[in-house]
């Protein structure tokens, strides 16, 4: 035993604090389970509030990144239903070179029959029409081609033919100026149709002669089955001379606008404005049929595109409504669990308080004796209930934040605990609850120590 | 006077149930003095000496310690006025588990203001007085039962209060002990302190200059 003086460890001051201090270390099990039971309370409370946060901040993420991925799945599929439809519409564009035009403006006294029997267009008009035409703001046409067209001896051969003079397509002013379907045939050249070509046995690049004009063939059709089989094309100009109609034509050939409706009268409507005193006549071709498969799969793609949008929707929908329910059900166990747990908290601690008073009762007796006032008497009991509230709120935020961790770690691997902290806005529920368990032990204890400055000491001393 | 109590009256009231702990009390005690107040036990001798020790108002009567009306005073500032007046002595010791013999003799002093050093040294001498010293380290649970009434013996005394009250302060102790207790209360009242001895029993008393009689609150000489 060391003999007391100055140098003895006890010779520091006593104080109402050292007493605290003391009486913890000396039951220390019971301050450690007040301890614990406030930790586990300040656990729950931090944990599912920050998890019920965390969760709400993980499923905006997950929810934003969905939506991200479908729009861009989306964005895809459209991409790809715009490329099919260039490519198609590029394809029918191809296809349109070889299968002719589908509109045909005629003057408005050419006699039908003998057209169709003769291919022989009986009036003409004037080729400013042409040129006026592509001077407006026509919508329902496409790529127009002015051309004469004549049944003709080719003397040189003794065979009848349909001489087409062509001048290639004029541009629509006001459209994007377009690759043209049908290239110009120049002057001083000819292109021919299959049926000619097998008579005649004409190859390509060979002279000939045409009613006393050189001309090279310079293209010859592929078969058609149409009168084409049987036709030449030169160039307008040179046609126009043959037959002596300078600055005349028969007829512009166009492509019909993807229309909806009674197509045909749309656009008879539109060319009388233009131009009064011509007639519109509609060849039904592949074209034609190629352009309304082209229609109708551009709308199924567009109808698939609508589903697959509606389809992301209605998946975003029902996942931020899963969410919604799941984080509702978190929020009212919560609602439920918060305040049992303060309560629960509450009855221990203040069973905890009152036990300690039983416990101490001769203590405070003691102390009233030695001449301590209520106040430190108060002192000594709420130093020990904020010293419980301290550690066990800070400790069971602790847990909490483990929690979190652990949580992180299988919610969402890609989220930091860090960053899911200030998302969550963590910080302050970290301040409050420990407060609040300070809070919650100084109630609990506070009758107790009440129960204790009111104590009537020198009954206790009694044993009374 | 260092004690004066007169016409002392105390009534406990338990539901419809009232005993007179004292009844009509009246004492005196002066410097030196050592007085035994002897009775059986619920004859209000503790209700005495916790009047006495103004921790117990009574119903009426006057009590004066030092020239003082302790009852007039706030509560906290009779605390106070406790702490450096008077010294209790318990027949439990009432000792702090959680201080060591050191602690529990300085423990007196938490209810003064004033110098810690004067006070450690006072306690150094108390536990020397009291043959302690080896002791100051230990628990009360380590301590027997003489030496844990000698250590609340010196905590009355740290203070050096004018007045001791003592509650059947040898009740607990075998014959070598209470001498020693009862030489310690006989020590104090010759150095000039008075002393209130309160017990039932009759050798005990006999240590004291001047026995009083306690029967159903009404004392006798």
């Amino acid at each position: 035993m060391q003999n007391p003086g100055t140098d003895h460890p006890a010779m520091s001051q006593l104080t109402v604090t050292g007493l605290v201090f003391r009486e913890i270390r000396f039951r220390k099990w019971s301050f450690l389970l007040a301890t614990s039971a406030v930790a586990a309370a300040a656990a729950m409370i931090f944990g599912a509030e920050a998890m019920l946060r965390v969760d709400r901040c993980v499923t905006e993420r997950f929810l934003q990144q969905r939506q991200s991925e479908t729009e861009i799945s989306i964005q895809a599929h459209e991409e790809k239903v715009n490329a099919a439809g260039a490519q198609l519409q590029d394809a029918v564009r191809k296809q349109m070179l070889t299968l002719g035009f589908n509109i045909l403006i005629l003057p408005k006294d050419v006699d039908l029959a003998k057209l169709h029997l003769d291919s022989t267009v009986t009036e003409t008009m004037p080729y400013s029409y042409a040129e006026k035409l592509a001077n407006s703001n026509i919508i329902t046409v496409n790529h127009l081609l002015p051309s004469i067209t004549k049944r003709v001896r080719w003397p040189e051969h003794e065979i009848d033919v349909v001489l087409n003079g062509t001048r290639g397509e004029i541009p629509i002013m006001h459209r994007a100026l377009k690759q043209p379907m049908l290239d110009a045939v120049a002057p001083g050249q000819m292109v021919i149709g299959a049926a000619i070509q097998q008579k005649l046995k004409f190859g390509l690049g060979q002279s000939v002669m045409f009613r006393d004009r050189a001309f090279s063939i310079s293209k010859i059709q592929p078969e058609r089955g149409s009168i084409d089989d049987m036709s030449v094309w030169v160039d307008l100009t040179t046609a126009q001379e043959m037959l002596g109609m300078q600055n005349l034509i028969h007829a512009i050939l166009a492509l019909e606008c993807e229309c909806s409706g009674d197509r045909i009268s749309e656009i008879r409507r539109e060319i009388a404005e233009i131009l009064p005193g011509t007639q519109v006549i509609e060849r039904y071709s592949q074209a034609l049929t190629r352009a309304e498969a082209r229609t109708e799969s551009k709308r199924a793609a567009e109808e698939s595109l609508a589903i697959a949008k509606a389809d992301g929707k209605a998946t975003l929908e029902r996942v931020v409504s899963e969410r919604v329910s799941l984080l509702q059900k978190q929020q009212d166990l919560n609602n439920i669990l918060e305040p049992t747990v303060i309560l629960l908290t509450c009855f221990i601690l203040a069973a905890f308080a009152f036990h300690n008073f039983r416990e101490r009762k001769l203590e405070i007796g003691l102390m009233r004796a030695i001449g301590l006032g209520s106040m430190s008497i108060l002192g000594a009991f709420l130093g020990k209930a904020i010293l419980v509230g301290v550690l066990g709120g800070v400790s069971g935020v602790l847990i909490g934040i483990g929690m979190i961790f652990v949580r992180m770690i299988n919610l969402s691997p890609s989220m930091s605990v860090t960053e899911a902290w200030s998302s969550a806005s963590l910080t302050w529920t970290a301040i409050w609850i420990p407060n609040l368990m300070i809070l919650l032990t100084v109630l609990a204890s506070w009758l107790a120590a009440y129960k204790a400055i009111r104590q009537d000491a020198a009954i206790v001393l009694q044993g009374v | 006077m260092l004690l004066t109590l007169e016409g002392l009256n105390k009534t406990y009231s338990s539901g419809f149930t009232k005993v007179q702990a004292l009844s009509k009390v009246s004492l005196s005690l002066s410097e030196g003095e050592f007085v035994a107040v002897q009775g059986p036990s619920g004859s209000g001798k503790s209700t005495l000496l916790l009047v006495a020790g103004t921790m117990l108002e009574p119903d009426s009567g006057t009590v004066l310690v030092a020239g003082q009306a302790p009852y007039s005073i706030p509560a906290n500032a009779r605390a106070a006025f406790r702490a450096s007046h008077i010294g209790f002595v318990f027949q439990q010791f009432h000792l702090l588990p959680y201080l060591n013999v050191f602690e529990n003799v300085q423990a007196a002093s938490l209810g003064l203001k004033g110098s810690a050093k004067a006070a450690n040294s006072r306690v150094e001498l108390l536990l020397e007085q009291f043959g302690l010293t080896d002791r100051s380290r230990h628990y009360p649970c380590q301590l027997s039962i003489g030496e844990r009434q000698r250590c609340s013996i010196a905590r009355a005394l740290l203070n050096a209060p004018k007045i001791l009250l003592a509650d059947e302060p040898s009740g607990s102790l075998d014959d070598s002990n209470s001498q020693i207790v009862l030489q310690e209360l006989r020590q104090f009242s010759r150095n000039g302190g008075a002393v209130l001895l309160v017990t039932h029993d009759p050798i005990a008393a006999q240590a004291a200059d001047r026995i009083v009689h306690m029967q159903s609150g009404v004392l006798s000489c």
